[in-house]
């Protein structure tokens, strides 16, 4: 695990809410302890961000929000991918992947 | 679940707002819950669980701003915030936002109000097609004058049009007459208007109801149809579209109504003094010729109009060029009735309707923009003042991070608050200063009827204060950003009135104000100057007590002369046994020039025109006009007329210097009913009467010729009466003569006669009405003005001037340093408006009446007045300053 943490790109937030979700509905909570784990703890974020990215998207139609109740018995809020929103994630990584490799190019010219 | 629409989401997100909000909440609440918890499953203990869990997490209002975004529109809610937060200041500082209400509201409310009678009359015009290419046709004498032609030499107009047929699209004919109509309760007399063939095609409007002549009825002969105009057919006829194919008696003749002519089409004016008479009915003229064969006749010239239509573009002096040749030949074929009158002149249609309004509409329409600037000069002075005294708070907030933008918003917003509700209330005032211009115009001012606030001037009236509070807002807005911040978070308040380039903008803006009421002032006071003259000037009689009315015998009981004769002696009779009345006359005759002769005149030379007075014994002393030489008529002369009485302005037109008496003059008979009319009547002058201003104090006297009412018997009579309690009486007389005659008709009901101010025409009384009216409001609001400038200057340097009073300051000087800048702008104003009124007066020339337009009084008594009003205005404040308690002063901010 890198001890140096990197700091996250803006507008990247969205595209990783999105694939967490991708996997199956989560609350907010869930999705930052997948996202620690899965980035084994390089991405260094305030994860209070989440939650309003969440509400963005839920706005925009790509994540819908309801109210449950977890295993501890407490009311929170679970999010789940929408069609549009599968459709925005496939674009996006497709987007990151060309923006990635573009960038990859120009650094490994010599 | 399936996604709502983003506009859906938010727009139901609205209405749950606080749940959402409150959800939002429970979910961060949630996360740092298992954080925590998290952290102290690590070993933490709890204090440090927290701390690390709330740093790990950011900062939840932040996150909160940020999540509200997605589901409330931040533009709305900045200007709502920005809205409730006007409202707080403005509340905070009541006597401000008073005073910007009341100074917009007034300059809104005036403004609306003329716009809506401006509307009425010039914007939407005259209700015929195309009304800019009509106009009415009068022959011209050689030496000016103008007269109405008659019918024969119409048709030889009509005749030579053709000539000109670039320049004439038409002419028509119009006859007009009384005739009888079925009325509520008996007989009523109405006017008819008889036209020549293509008459409505040529004005161009289309009937409300119904259709107009067709060339077959419109023939000698033909079955006797009707236009009827609007007034008639909601008035009379019950305003049912039914109305068409019914029959109605005119002059007891039944007659086939075929249209309805829309309302406000009321073709011509036969208006007399102070009245207006629109035609109840349009008729062929054949039907007129039929029962009045003197229509052929080229004497006559009374009654009628001749209306012309331009080609498009077309220039009137080549149509007057075209007309004037034929004028030349008829000059030659008929020496005696068209001798003079070799020339033609056009008037727009609107003159002969409207008089004088329309150019006098535009003069209030300036001065109303004149006031109205006044009152954003005003309303942006008091913004610039308050936005000054705002300078620290707007520093800080500048400092906080709002931007330019941000800041004039605010402005904006309570510029926009006062500007609504100001539009509301001045639509508000506007409604009801045009009801009350109706009532006051009501028979008098054609337009009357029309006037109205109605959508459009409401657009207009909401626009002007949209504008003002764009105009007036954005000026401090745009100051909030300037300069350096630090040093106007520093100086804030105490500065004097906030820079100098301020403080000089608002001193102009004062000086403005001034300027402009200095000018309507001015305006107004010359107005009031003629009216003033206009009212005590001598008629040459007493109209104070007199009551007059006029009379119809009804036909054909009275049709012989003998029989009218007889009525009218017992009416007068009737009327004089009225307990009250003191002496009565017949006054009638239709008031038209006629030629008169004398015996030296037979040669080339013109006749005099004079007016036809046939009276009878008691008009001298009813109507208390001045006997100059020989006598006046005696009961005698009513059997058997020995003589003529003539003015003094006809004495001296046909024998200058000399004694008229004895001297034999010839007029023609001139009543058109009559069959003898033309006739020569040729008699000595027995008795010389002063002179009598019969159309009112504005025109000069004109020559008369009086005679006995039984020497020519007219089909209709004026009667006056003097009485003790004229107005009292009226009903009184109406009975009387009701009980002579019941199936008469009275084409003018008995009123009492109006004197002084009353006698002045109406138009040029509502002109000098509103004009005072404008003057006013617009010393109202210089004044008010001046009031909030000296009063915020005080409340902004209350701070120095505690200072100075505390060591000592004598009250002389504190009032001096707070008005010393103000009066000498207010000077520079006045002078300025002085400057400007001198030379602009002249454009009102042509209202004025025996005043100059730089008359030396009105220009004296304008400053005075309004250094009265500025000393008023500014004296409360800069009293308030020299009474500031200084510790008080310097305590507060």
């Amino acid at each position: 695990m890198s001890q140096h943490k990197v700091d996250l790109l803006q507008g990247t937030l969205d595209l990783i809410v999105l694939k967490m979700l991708r996997a199956g509905p989560a609350n907010g909570w869930q999705l930052t302890q997948a996202i620690q784990v899965v980035s084994k703890g390089a991405l260094d974020v305030n994860y209070g961000s989440i939650y309003p990215a969440l509400r963005r998207l839920e706005a925009q139609g790509r994540v819908t929000g309801h109210w449950a109740t977890t295993d501890s018995n407490r009311r929170a809020r679970f999010y789940e991918l929408t069609a549009a929103g599968r459709k925005q994630l496939a674009t996006e990584c497709a987007q990151w992947e060309r923006f990635s490799s573009a960038i990859g190019l120009i650094l490994e010219a010599d | 679940m399936s996604a709502l629409p983003r506009w859906l989401f938010r727009l139901r997100a609205l209405f749950r707002s606080r749940e959402i909000e409150a959800g939002f909440d429970e979910e961060l609440r949630y996360h740092f819950d298992r954080e925590v918890e998290r952290n102290l499953a690590r070993g933490m203990t709890r204090e440090d669980a927290r701390y690390a869990a709330r740093r790990a997490f950011g900062n939840p209002t932040a996150l909160k701003e940020e999540a509200r975004e997605t589901w409330r529109w931040p533009r709305l809610d900045n200007l709502a915030q920005d809205a409730a937060y006007a409202l707080r200041l403005l509340r905070r500082s009541p006597g401000f936002a008073l005073i910007v209400l009341i100074t917009l509201t007034l300059g809104i409310g005036t403004s609306t109000a003329i716009f809506s009678v401006v509307d009425a009359i010039v914007l939407r015009g005259l209700p015929y097609r195309e009304a800019d290419r009509l106009r009415t046709v009068y022959e011209r004498s050689d030496d000016g004058a103008l007269r109405v032609p008659s019918y024969p030499t119409f048709k030889d107009w009509q005749a030579q049009a053709a000539a000109a047929a670039d320049a004439i699209e038409g002419l028509a004919f119009v006859r007009g007459d009384g005739v009888n109509l079925p009325g509520s309760d008996g007989p009523e007399r109405r006017i008819a208007a008889y036209v020549t063939p293509g008459f409505f095609p040529l004005m161009g409007t289309r009937p409300a109801v119904g259709r107009t002549f067709a060339p077959d009825e419109e023939r000698p002969g033909a079955p006797r149809v009707a236009v009827i105009s609007w007034d008639l057919f909601v008035g009379r006829l019950g305003g049912d579209a039914a109305v068409i194919g019914r029959t109605l008696e005119v002059d007891s003749v039944p007659t086939t109504v075929i249209g309805v002519m829309p309302h406000g089409f009321a073709y011509p004016n036969f208006a007399g003094p102070g009245r207006w008479l629109a035609p109840a009915l349009w008729q062929p003229i054949a039907v007129f010729q039929t029962t009045h064969p003197q229509l052929t006749l080229r004497g006559l010239h009374a009654d009628a109009r001749a209306v012309m239509r331009l080609r498009p573009a077309a220039d009137p002096a080549r149509a007057v060029a075209a007309m004037r040749t034929i004028q030349r030949r008829l000059a030659q074929e008929y020496p005696v009735e068209q001798g003079r009158w070799t020339s033609l002149e056009l008037q727009p249609l609107g003159a002969a309707l409207y008089g004088n309004l329309p150019s006098a509409l535009r003069l209030i329409s300036a001065a109303i923009g004149l006031v109205l600037l006044l009152a954003c000069a005003n309303v942006a002075n008091l913004f610039l003042v308050r936005g000054s005294v705002r300078v620290r708070e707007l520093a800080v907030r500048s400092a906080l991070g709002a931007s330019r933008w941000r800041l004039a918003r605010q402005f904006l917003a309570e510029a926009l608050i006062l500007a609504s509700l100001a539009g509301a209330l001045g639509v508000l005032l506007a409604s009801t200063l045009v009801a009350f211009v109706q009532r006051a115009a009501a028979e008098r001012l054609p337009f009357a009827a029309q006037l109205h606030v109605d959508a459009r001037v409401a657009l207009f009236a909401v626009g002007i204060s949209l504008a003002t509070a764009l105009l007036v807002g954005v000026a401090p807005a745009l100051q909030a950003g300037a300069g350096d911040l630090m040093q106007r978070m520093r100086s804030g308040g105490a500065a004097v009135g906030g820079g100098g380039r301020e403080r000089r903008l608002r001193h102009a803006l004062v000086a403005l104000q001034f300027a402009l009421a200095v000018t309507v002032l001015i305006g107004a006071g010359l107005l009031l100057q003629s009216f003033r003259r206009l009212a005590s000037v001598p008629l040459g009689y007493d109209p104070n007590g007199v009551i007059a009315f006029t009379i119809s015998p009804p036909s054909p009981r009275y049709d012989a002369p003998a029989q009218a004769a007889a009525l009218y002696g017992r009416i007068l009779d009737a009327v004089r046994a009225v307990p009250g009345v003191t002496s009565v006359a017949a006054a009638g005759g239709a008031l038209m020039p006629t030629p008169v002769r004398t015996d030296e005149s037979s040669s080339g030379r013109e006749p005099a025109q004079a007016l036809y007075h046939p009276v009878s014994t008691e008009y001298l002393k009813t109507m208390s006009v001045g006997l100059l030489a020989g006598r006046w008529f005696t009961d005698n002369d009513m059997r058997s007329p020995s003589g003529f009485v003539i003015n003094e302005s006809l004495a001296r037109r046909l024998w200058p210097g000399a004694s008229p008496l004895g001297r034999r003059i010839t007029v023609r008979r001139s009543s058109q009913a009559r069959a003898d009319f033309g006739q020569p009547i040729t008699l000595p002058v027995i008795g010389v009467v002063a002179d009598m201003r019969q159309f009112g104090p504005a025109d000069d006297a004109q020559p008369e010729v009086m005679l006995p009412y039984t020497l020519e018997v007219w089909p209709w009579m004026n009667f006056v009466a003097r009485a003790s309690d004229a107005s009292r009486l009226l009903p009184s007389v109406e009975r009387a003569v009701r009980e002579v005659e019941p199936a008469l008709t009275f084409f003018g009901r008995p009123s009492a006669m109006r004197s002084g101010a009353a006698a002045v025409e109406p138009e040029r009384r509502f002109l000098t009405v509103v004009l005072s009216g404008f003057a006013a409001a617009a010393l109202l609001l210089a004044a008010v003005g001046l009031y909030g400038i000296v009063a915020h200057g005080v409340a902004q340097r209350t701070r120095e001037l505690g200072v100075r009073i505390a060591l000592g300051a004598p009250s002389a000087s504190v009032l001096s340093l707070v008005l010393r800048d103000t009066v000498a702008f207010v000077i520079v104003g006045a002078c300025v408006g002085l400057l400007g009124a001198f030379f602009g007066t002249r454009l009102i020339r042509s209202m004025l009446f025996d005043t100059t337009p730089t008359d030396p009084a009105t220009f004296v008594v304008v400053p005075l007045v309004l250094g009265a009003v500025a000393v008023t205005a500014s004296y409360p404040p800069a009293r308030r300053a020299t009474r500031v308690d200084p510790m008080a002063a310097m305590r507060a901010e």
